[in-house]
């Protein structure tokens, strides 16, 4: 963008600054440019570099598994016994987080490599991979916090604003939110099923078939993994692996949510109508990207171990690029931000996740408590 | 679902075991492989002025050829995987004795893929090979004459079988009418003479389009194919005919020949790229890609392969001309046509392979 641009967007910036959010219509096409040429910039410098990166990254993963699983299986101390656990539980964090979802997000389509294709990449975690697509890729970076579209946001379990109507069994979602944690694969694996529609009456089990089919293949392929193959192969020790298999698939669901929760449920994470995003421009879309998502800040292991998803706002900006790019494009995304007068939303793992408990906490309350609350 | 994929899927979420331990084999040598033949190149050869040679050197996997068979190699240019589709030039004695094949490239111009191979493919790169096929073979014992045309770098295959008749002290007799832009143009040149002069019964005629040398005397005349150049092929009464070069030279030769009442069904010829789509403007046409939730929408469709990358989506592909089945997807609905076969498909839902295949009908393919 050029300098001359400047002033008319300086006028502007009080506005949005008063809390008043709306940027004009010739404000948001302008934005729409800035992050299209960042994209375009990004796009065309994709190359070896990357594909070297996500290969590593995949062939780190690969070591961690069968170390993790051959260290479970062998170990006769508990020193061992974590280790191996410990690895595992990397191998699976790597595979769901950096791998799993980044690909699926076609960030890697462009390296035309069966192996790391969006079509063909599955991973190890209970979800069904195409099932993950329709609601994770479609429903939830289409309609991000939008309440009543994006499911994602609160997983419906979850009550994050005042959009959402009060109800009694809500005092207790901090509950819902320690067991989603939990069984945090289990939840996602489970999430198009939709079940706050059996609340609704508007359960259709006829359509839900196929989904369901797919999600219970996937899930037993998991649990014969995890809690019945290889711990058979222990033979005498089969309660040993299948504990040790267990430990490592709750750590990733802990780790997981955790990330995904900091990256929409905090503090400053908005919430929208669907009013508001009726026929939206592709330049409110990137709006709405910004002020919905949150990061966090750390080492680059963090990063990694993330998924990148420590640079929320950049990856629901720009799904589809690979997610280890986001480093290098968050200053830039910061600049635009500043000078549009946008929130950039970001902080420590730790003041992050707890502005998430204190929100999920404050919302368990009624409208009319919560609105006293300075959470 | 077999057991083995679905055990294969259940502990490396993949129905192929081998693609789970790949990572790690490639990370050791990359000439190692679970899944795909793999070879180095060991030696890079100019030919003429736009044709290279890369002699290959295949790994174990590799499991031989026959003269006139072709392969594709897959080759990773700045990240990207890039097949092409090219014909073995070698012999198999060559393949024999020093375990090498080659393939003689010529520089497509604007070419991404053959640009880059003959700017930086060079000794000591590994690529990935397909194995071998194509019937564009010799027949198991030759009986009568055998008449090749080659146009450019058609010639590739044909060289491959003069190899092996050569060997075999050449059974029958053969000819080759050799169609070129201009003398600087032979692909194999100087060898083809050298084979002419040392065997009496193959006969070799080089055809330039341009005329020629002033002062060589040519014993066919030069310029663009003719009945007289189609005569001259016949004259050995051939028991078979092969033809290898663009479609358009293909299609032509096959003209002439029916013109002579030789039978097309003693016609053997290699494909050499796609038969240009016919785009018709006609009714508009729309095909969604339902996993992407985008549509494209167009009264002139070209193949579901190139409406979806102009629609901006990354499909896999490979050769781009319906072998290797690399973007084989899932059509849920509508009909196409195959724009090599000129088949069209069923109107419910099949895989198709979308390099080849054109919309009739609104489409929808689970992509």
């Amino acid at each position: 963008m050029t300098t001359a641009n400047r002033p008319a967007l300086e006028a502007l910036k009080p506005a949005a600054m008063t809390g008043q959010r709306k940027l004009s219509e010739t404000q948001l096409a302008e934005l729409q440019k800035e992050f299209d040429a960042l994209r375009d910039s990004i796009k065309a410098d994709l190359g070896q570099r990357d594909a070297d990166y996500i290969q590593n990254i995949i062939r780190i993963q690969r070591f961690c598994e069968i170390a993790g699983r051959t260290l479970i299986h062998f170990s006769f101390t508990p020193v061992a016994f974590m280790l191996g656990v410990t690895a595992l539980s990397i191998s699976k964090i790597m595979d769901n987080m950096e791998i799993g979802h980044n690909v699926m997000h076609g960030q890697y389509d462009w390296m035309n490599d069966p192996k790391v294709h969006s079509r063909n990449f599955d991973w190890d975690t209970a979800c069904d991979n195409k099932s993950w697509m329709r609601t994770h890729n479609f429903e939830h970076h289409t309609f991000t916090n939008i309440v009543g579209k994006d499911r994602d946001y609160g997983y419906a379990v979850l009550r994050l604003s005042d959009d959402t109507p009060w109800h009694p069994l809500r005092s207790i979602q901090i509950a819902y939110f320690a067991l989603l944690s939990i069984f945090f694969q289990w939840g996602v694996a489970l999430h198009e099923m939709e079940t706050e529609k059996l609340r609704e009456g508007t359960f259709d089990l006829e359509e839900k078939k196929p989904y369901i089919k797919a999600m219970l293949k996937k899930a037993g392929r998991q649990v014969f993994k995890d809690y019945i193959f290889f711990p058979a192969l222990a033979g005498p020790f089969f309660w040993k692996v299948m504990l040790g298999n267990g430990m490592a698939n709750l750590a990733r669901n802990l780790w997981a949510s955790s990330i995904i929760f900091c990256g929409h449920f905090t503090e400053g994470a908005q919430a929208f109508s669907e009013e508001e995003c009726e026929n939206e421009s592709k330049g409110h879309w990137y709006y709405r990207q910004m002020l919905g998502s949150s990061n966090f800040e750390g080492g680059r292991l963090l990063h990694i171990m993330s998924g990148h998803l420590s640079y929320q706002i950049e990856h629901h900006l720009f799904p589809d690029i690979p997610a280890h790019r986001y480093a290098e494009m968050s200053p830039k995304v910061q600049e635009i931000a500043e000078r549009f007068g946008i929130p950039y939303n970001t902080g420590s793992f730790a003041k992050q996740y707890s502005s998430v408990v204190k929100r999920v906490l404050k919302y368990s309350l009624p409208s009319s408590l919560s609105s006293k609350i300075k959470a | 679902m077999d057991a083995k994929a679905w055990f294969n899927l259940s502990l490396f979420n993949t129905p192929r075991a081998g693609e789970y331990f790949e990572y790690l084999v490639q990370g050791i040598d990359p000439l190692w492989s679970l899944t795909d033949c793999k070879a180095r190149v060991v030696e890079v050869r100019d030919e003429t002025h736009d044709t290279k040679t890369f002699v290959l050197r295949p790994n174990a996997r590799w499991q031989g050829f026959e003269p006139g068979q072709h392969l594709h190699i897959t080759l990773t240019i700045n990240g990207v995987q890039q097949t092409r589709t090219f014909t073995i030039s070698s012999t198999p004695y060559e393949w024999k004795q020093q375990g090498t094949i080659t393939l003689t490239v010529k520089r497509v111009p604007d070419g991404r893929v053959t640009g880059w191979m003959h700017d930086h493919l060079s000794a000591g790169t590994v690529v990935t090979l397909s194995q071998a096929s194509g019937d564009f073979v010799l027949p198991k014992e030759p009986e009568g004459a055998i008449a090749y045309f080659a146009a450019g770098s058609g010639i590739t295959p044909i060289a491959s079988q003069l190899g092996k008749l050569s060997a075999c002290k050449m059974p029958v007799p053969a000819t080759l009418l050799y169609f070129a832009r201009s003398e600087q143009d032979y692909i194999f040149g100087a060898e083809l003479k050298a084979l002419a002069q040392a065997h009496k019964r193959f006969t070799l005629h080089t055809i330039a389009a341009d005329g020629g040398h002033p002062d060589t005397h040519y014993s066919l005349p030069q310029g663009m194919i003719s009945a007289d150049h189609v005569r001259a092929a016949l004259q050995d009464k051939p028991e078979w005919v092969y033809v290898c070069g663009p479609h358009p030279f293909r299609e032509q030769v096959k003209a002439l020949l029916a013109e002579q009442g030789y039978p097309l069904n003693r016609v053997k010829e290699e494909a050499f790229g796609l038969p240009p789509v016919a785009r018709v403007a006609g009714e508009k046409v729309t095909v969604s890609f339902s996993n992407s939730h985008t549509k494209a929408s167009t009264d002139q469709p070209g193949t579901i392969l190139s409406m979806a990358e102009e629609a901006g989506l990354k499909p896999t592909s490979g050769c781009r001309m319906g072998i290797c089945y690399t973007c084989k997807c899932t059509k849920k609905s509508g009909q196409v046509r195959n724009v090599v076969t000129g088949e069209l498909s069923s109107t419910g839902e099949e895989d198709i392979r979308i390099c080849v295949s054109t919309p009739v009908s609104n489409v929808e393919i689970a992509l």
